[in-house]
């Protein structure tokens, strides 16, 4: 599904990611774990197409395509989805208004007809019950004024209504506490299948309690530095990521 | 073209309107003597005055206008066309005069001539017409007073609560090219009475032409008036347009200007709140591109204690448009426990936009709630990022962006029957705008 090889992106000139490679088939879930600053943000947005982040060097395809080449929204169009760690305020524009116009969007990219307000309504309700949201949410301003676990689900909510084949989750789990963890990772649970990816960012382990990975990555200085399964996870989080740095000293530069 | 040149057409239309005034009451020929004389004495402004610093005239003031007697005939459907969502409150103006055989009113609602009033509510009108302001008249309302023809006359008896909007609807049409119109409307609601007007300029043609409206309101203890001002003229037009609102005790008004149209706009409001617990709210949203120049100004004059005044104003500006916001408030010593407030904020969609913002507030009571604020932004590079990473294209990422922005000030005004409307001329202006700003 996702092929990226040697990838080196910069951000105002400074290197970020120095030399990335990462296979991801359909149907794995794949945890990136690593200290803060370590270019999983990074790595996150350079997929999505963020203007900010350069591609310096290296690839990445997206079902065989090189996805580099694509606009922003021709990626989220074919398929990529990216969860963000601080969802965009978007006042005066009522989120209902929002995620049918995405919604509708993914549909012309399909061939299929747009669906229709009350089309979309009841399609939607469907989708609201798998984030335990009430439907006061959509007519509310995209995230504006929202806590930061509403913004939270309200992005697992899009996730479930544009129905990606690769859904990249950018730090889903900070800022949420234990309950709202539950409800977004029991989220993501239920999407999951297995034509459907997941890449999930995380500093911390305990969102792996509740989402089992496939394989585990530790990115570190700009390059992923240790794969494994996901007992990796365990083992970072009762080690942290110090043991690996002195593991895999000369690898990080 | 000179400053004194410019005037000379003017000045030779008031020698006609003057030798024709035997059958009008004297009090207005000497009313149109002292604003002529204003006229005269001030000249059209320049950017040298302070209060037009950031608006050139020139354009106005090379052209040569005529001053057109025709009235065309419209056709049934340009007709049905203006009536669109006017219910049983109709009122139309075609060049500057009113049409009586277009227009109709639900009961209790008097509406005539403005020409007709002058005779037959003589005692009424004179303390009112041309003397709402204590400031007097600038060069343009001084020049539409002296030049006073015909015009609306509104009154609302004590107590009527008028049912539904009354729309003014204020359209040119065929015109000679360069035509001038002097549209002059007068309103007195009576105590505790209540109406919502719906005033709209508009076109249906392509000349150039210069509409110099003023709008006079009087609000009695107690009246509530809801107003709102459409400004569609056409892009060749000229709209210079001075409201002035009188309150008395405990009335309230609350407007809307919404201004797409025109080439150059000047939308002058001023309110005086003449008496304890008046209030006003005054919302605005103006959408430029091109070379439009769009120039709002108002004035709130707090007299007495306890008023309440809110102001709230938006731009977006794309093109080589340019947006102008003057925004007094004027609190007198005697006003105290005046609650002002005033909010100006633009959004602009090109390099080449600009806006002049310009606050101002002047307060001599110490017992006072006052703010206010002004913003110039642009799109947030972030929030289309966003947009399009959930595959909603550029151009429309920009247009859900703008118009959420445009949304907040219909969303929140009080004018809740408008919203629709507004909203569907926004979006119109819109598409015109984002396309103007790819160019």
């Amino acid at each position: 599904m996702l092929e990226i090889k040697d990838l080196h992106v910069s951000v105002e000139g400074v290197e970020i990611l120095k030399g990335i490679d990462l296979k991801v088939k359909a149907g794995e879930v794949h945890a990136i774990m690593g200290p803060n600053g370590s270019g999983k943000s990074t790595l996150t947005r350079v997929l999505a197409g963020h203007p900010s982040y350069v591609v310096t060097r290296g690839s990445a395809t997206f079902e065989g395509k090189a996805l580099f080449q694509m606009a922003i929204e021709e990626r989220a169009r074919q398929g990529v989805f990216l969860a963000f760690q601080y969802p965009i305020d978007i006042p005066g524009v009522n989120n209902a208004y929002f995620l049918k116009a995405a919604v509708n969007e993914m549909r012309k990219a399909k061939g299929l007809e747009e669906l229709d307000a009350m089309e979309f309504l009841e399609f939607l309700k469907e989708k609201m019950k798998l984030v335990e949201m009430d439907e006061s949410f959509l007519s509310r301003p995209v995230n504006e004024g929202f806590s930061g676990g509403e913004k939270k689900r309200n992005e697992i909510l899009q996730l479930a209504a544009l129905n990606p084949k690769l859904a990249i989750l950018d730090e889903t789990d900070s800022g949420l506490d234990i309950d709202a963890l539950k409800i977004v990772s029991e989220g993501v649970n239920r999407l999951r299948n297995p034509d459907r990816s997941f890449i999930l960012v995380t500093h911390y382990q305990r969102m792996l309690n509740y989402i089992t990975p496939d394989h585990v990555h530790v990115l570190m200085g700009g390059k992923i530095v240790l794969s494994g399964d996901k007992d990796l996870a365990f083992k970072l989080e009762e080690k942290g990521y110090e043991w690996v740095r002195e593991d895999q000293g000369p690898r990080i530069a | 073209m000179s400053k004194d040149r410019a005037m000379d057409p003017y000045l030779r239309a008031f020698e006609i309107v003057k030798k024709n005034a035997s059958s009008q009451p004297v009090w207005l020929l000497r009313l149109r003597e002292e604003a002529m004389a204003t006229f005269t004495q001030k000249g059209f402004p320049t950017m040298k005055d302070e209060a037009w610093r950031y608006t050139d005239l020139a354009p106005i003031l090379e052209s040569s206008f005529d001053f057109d007697g025709a009235i065309p005939k419209l056709s049934l459907e340009t007709l049905e066309g203006l009536k669109r969502n006017s219910g049983r409150n109709f009122l139309l103006v075609v060049n500057g005069k009113f049409s009586r055989e277009h227009s109709f009113v639900e009961e209790g609602v008097e509406a005539m001539d403005l020409a007709d009033a002058i005779v037959s509510r003589s005692d009424l009108l004179e303390p009112y017409l041309g003397r709402c302001l204590a400031s007097g008249h600038d060069a343009f309302s001084a020049l539409n007073t002296g030049l006073l023809k015909q015009g609306l006359y509104i009154r609302i008896s004590d107590n009527l609560i008028v049912k539904e909007p009354i729309h003014i609807v204020s359209y040119v049409y065929a015109a000679r090219a360069r035509s001038v119109f002097q549209v002059r409307n007068f309103l007195a609601m009576g105590k505790k009475s209540k109406a919502a007007i719906v005033e709209t300029h508009t076109a249906g043609s392509g000349e150039s032409y210069f509409t110099n409206a003023v709008m006079e309101i009087v609000l009695e203890e107690g009246a509530r008036m809801e107003h709102c001002k459409i400004q569609r003229e056409n892009s060749d037009a000229f709209h210079i347009a001075m409201s002035h609102v009188v309150q008395r005790r405990e009335s309230s008004f609350v407007s809307f200007a919404l201004s797409t149209g025109a080439r150059l706009m000047r939308n002058d409001c001023r309110v005086a709140l003449t008496a304890e617990g008046a209030s006003c709210e005054l919302n605005g949203l103006y959408l430029g591109d091109k070379d439009q120049v769009l120039d709002h100004q108002t004035l709130v004059d707090h007299q007495k204690p306890d008023g309440k005044s809110d102001q709230f104003f938006k731009g977006l500006l794309a093109g080589n448009s340019r947006g102008v916001f003057h925004g007094q408030v004027m609190v007198r010593q005697d006003a105290q426990r005046t609650d002002a407030h005033q909010t100006h904020k633009s959004l602009l969609l090109s390099d080449a936009a600009r806006v002049n913002a310009q606050p101002q507030l002047e307060i001599l009571a110490d017992d006072v709630k006052c703010s206010h604020g002004a913003a110039v932004g642009q799109l947030q590079e972030d929030a289309i990022f966003y947009l399009r990473a959930r595959g909603i294209g550029e151009k429309e990422a920009g247009r859900m962006l703008a118009q959420g922005f445009a949304r907040e000030v219909i969303e929140r005004s009080s004018l809740g029957f408008m919203k629709e409307t507004l909203l569907e001329l926004v979006n119109e202006k819109l598409m015109q705008q984002l396309c103007s700003g790819k160019e």
